[in-house]
């Protein structure tokens, strides 16, 4: 301004900058920017995955508190094959009861949600408030804040790991989960059979689906199938308690991956196995990945909290076999130093 | 001097990988003995000499590209053990309206019990037909 002031009450021209000395200043501090620019954004997703490993530091503590408790870790949900336990409860709604985050909320300073969840009521008979309340330490902010954390009703078609969508589904909506429990490895097998992993009892990993002891509606909520720390065999400090979820970009915020996670029927909205044929995903677009791989959205690095509560970072290039080791909490592998 | 400062750029550039073992695209097909495709699931191997795990989805027609850093750089040569892993979930939340073909029968999908096994040759495309037994 003072520049072109003085041209004016004097008429000629004052010493200025060249066009040339213009755009050297503007390249330079261009180049400075594109330098900077990119550190800023390295230290924004580092600070977001350091939030992220905190809130699953702070899960692994809740869960171990809910162990003193009940003397066992929480179920990651509970289902019941009439079939194979002969245990016929009548009007079971075991498959539609609360998932393992609703039973870790008194243990997060949460008593106020918690109270909230009928325990003697399936998950469409709660309130849309217990249902809808989002919370942040379920949330890794690399992928969801709290504001978007909530889902509506989802009218969709799921595709399963065969390669088969079923038919149009509702599945009702809820807030959605960033973490999902280690449910073990893929040893009980997946072959349309009652000794699949995913019945009641049969996961080896710590938080897995369990019997519910009886019919809700009637009797006190309790569960068969109690996984505590004497159960983990191979060591706590050697098995995976919660980690990060593989979630494609397609099915953010969407059942299989990442659909409401109190409701205990769609088991892969808040759990995970790993091992043979379940590879960590390496992005979130890596189709070997499949809907019970775990993952992350930082690059190279799966976050987990381990059944000892200590937090860890597993390389996506980690061998199937050693996450299989370290999934499954009884196969006599302690799978160290990986 | 001139090659001194080339050499130490170089390994700048490429000393992020220096952990990598080398891999060889690898693709091919699961078939039964009776020559029909498994329909669905993972196929996985083992490095016996790395340990490393290269991975593909199997297709409807068998095949499959196997991928161990990105999805398809293929796997590290020599010889490696090989699961195939299926996942059938009847849990009452999805149903089954599309034919998976014939199960792969469980023993393939654990590395003590599946007797699979392949060698990778360190060449630009290595093609592998796996076969398994119905029973």
């Amino acid at each position: 301004m003072q520049i072109r002031e003085n041209r004016a009450q004097n008429g000629h021209l004052r010493p200025a900058f060249t066009l040339l000395e213009t755009l050297v200043v503007i390249a330079v501090v261009s180049i400075l920017l594109s330098l900077l620019v990119p550190g800023v954004q390295q230290v924004r997703a580092a600070a977001r995955r350091v939030q992220c490993a905190n809130n699953l530091k702070q899960l692994g503590l809740a869960a171990h508190l809910f162990h003193d408790t009940y003397g066992a870790f929480p179920p990651a949900r509970l289902i019941l094959d009439i079939e194979r336990t002969g245990l016929d409860i009548g009007n079971s709604v075991a498959l539609d009861e609360a998932s393992w985050p609703v039973h870790l909320l008194p243990y997060l300073d949460q008593t106020n949600v918690y109270d909230e969840w009928d325990e003697y009521a399936t998950y469409l008979e709660q309130t849309p408030g217990a249902r809808n309340h989002a919370i942040a330490v379920f949330l890794c902010p690399a992928r969801h804040s709290v504001s978007e954390a909530v889902v509506p009703d989802e009218e969709i078609v799921i595709t399963a790991t065969c390669g088969c969508p079923a038919g149009l589904q509702t599945v009702p909506g809820g807030a959605i989960i960033d973490y999902a429990a280690n449910h073990g490895d893929l040893s009980p097998g997946a072959v349309n059979a009652p000794t699949d992993f995913y019945w009641g009892g049969n996961g080896t990993g710590v938080l897995i689906s369990s019997r519910p002891a009886g019919n809700h509606k009637t009797v006190e909520p309790d569960w068969l199938d109690k996984i505590g720390i004497v159960d983990v065999a191979d060591g706590t400090s050697n098995t995976l308690l919660i980690g990060e979820p593989h979630i494609p970009a397609e099915s953010d915020k969407s059942t299989p991956y990442n659909g409401p996670a109190y409701f205990g029927r769609y088991l892969t909205n808040f759990s995970r196995i790993g091992g043979p044929g379940v590879p960590l995903a390496h992005s979130s677009t890596d189709q070997r990945a499949n809907q019970f791989s775990f993952g992350s959205s930082h690059a190279g690095v799966v976050q987990f909290a381990l059944a000892d509560g200590s937090g860890r970072q597993i390389g996506t290039s980690t061998s199937t076999r050693v996450l299989g080791y370290l999934a499954n909490r009884q196969d006599g592998q302690p799978a160290g130093g990986f | 001097m001139r090659w001194t400062l080339l050499s130490i750029l170089g390994s700048l550039l490429f000393g992020c990988n220096a952990e990598r073992v080398s891999t060889y695209p690898v693709r091919g097909r699961v078939l039964f003995t009776d020559g029909t495709p498994v329909r669905v699931g993972t196929i996985e191997l083992e490095s016996i000499t790395f340990g490393t795990t290269a991975s593909g989805q199997i297709q409807e027609d068998g095949s499959f590209v196997l991928g161990t850093y990105t999805p398809s750089d293929g796997a590290a040569a020599g010889n490696h053990r090989v699961v195939v892993v299926q996942i059938i979930v009847s849990d009452g939340t999805v149903q089954h309206t599309k034919d998976h073909g014939q199960p792969v029968p469980r023993r393939y999908g654990d590395y003590a019990s599946s007797s699979l096994s392949v060698s990778v040759e360190p060449q630009p495309l290595n093609n592998l037909i796996i076969e398994l037994s119905p029973e």
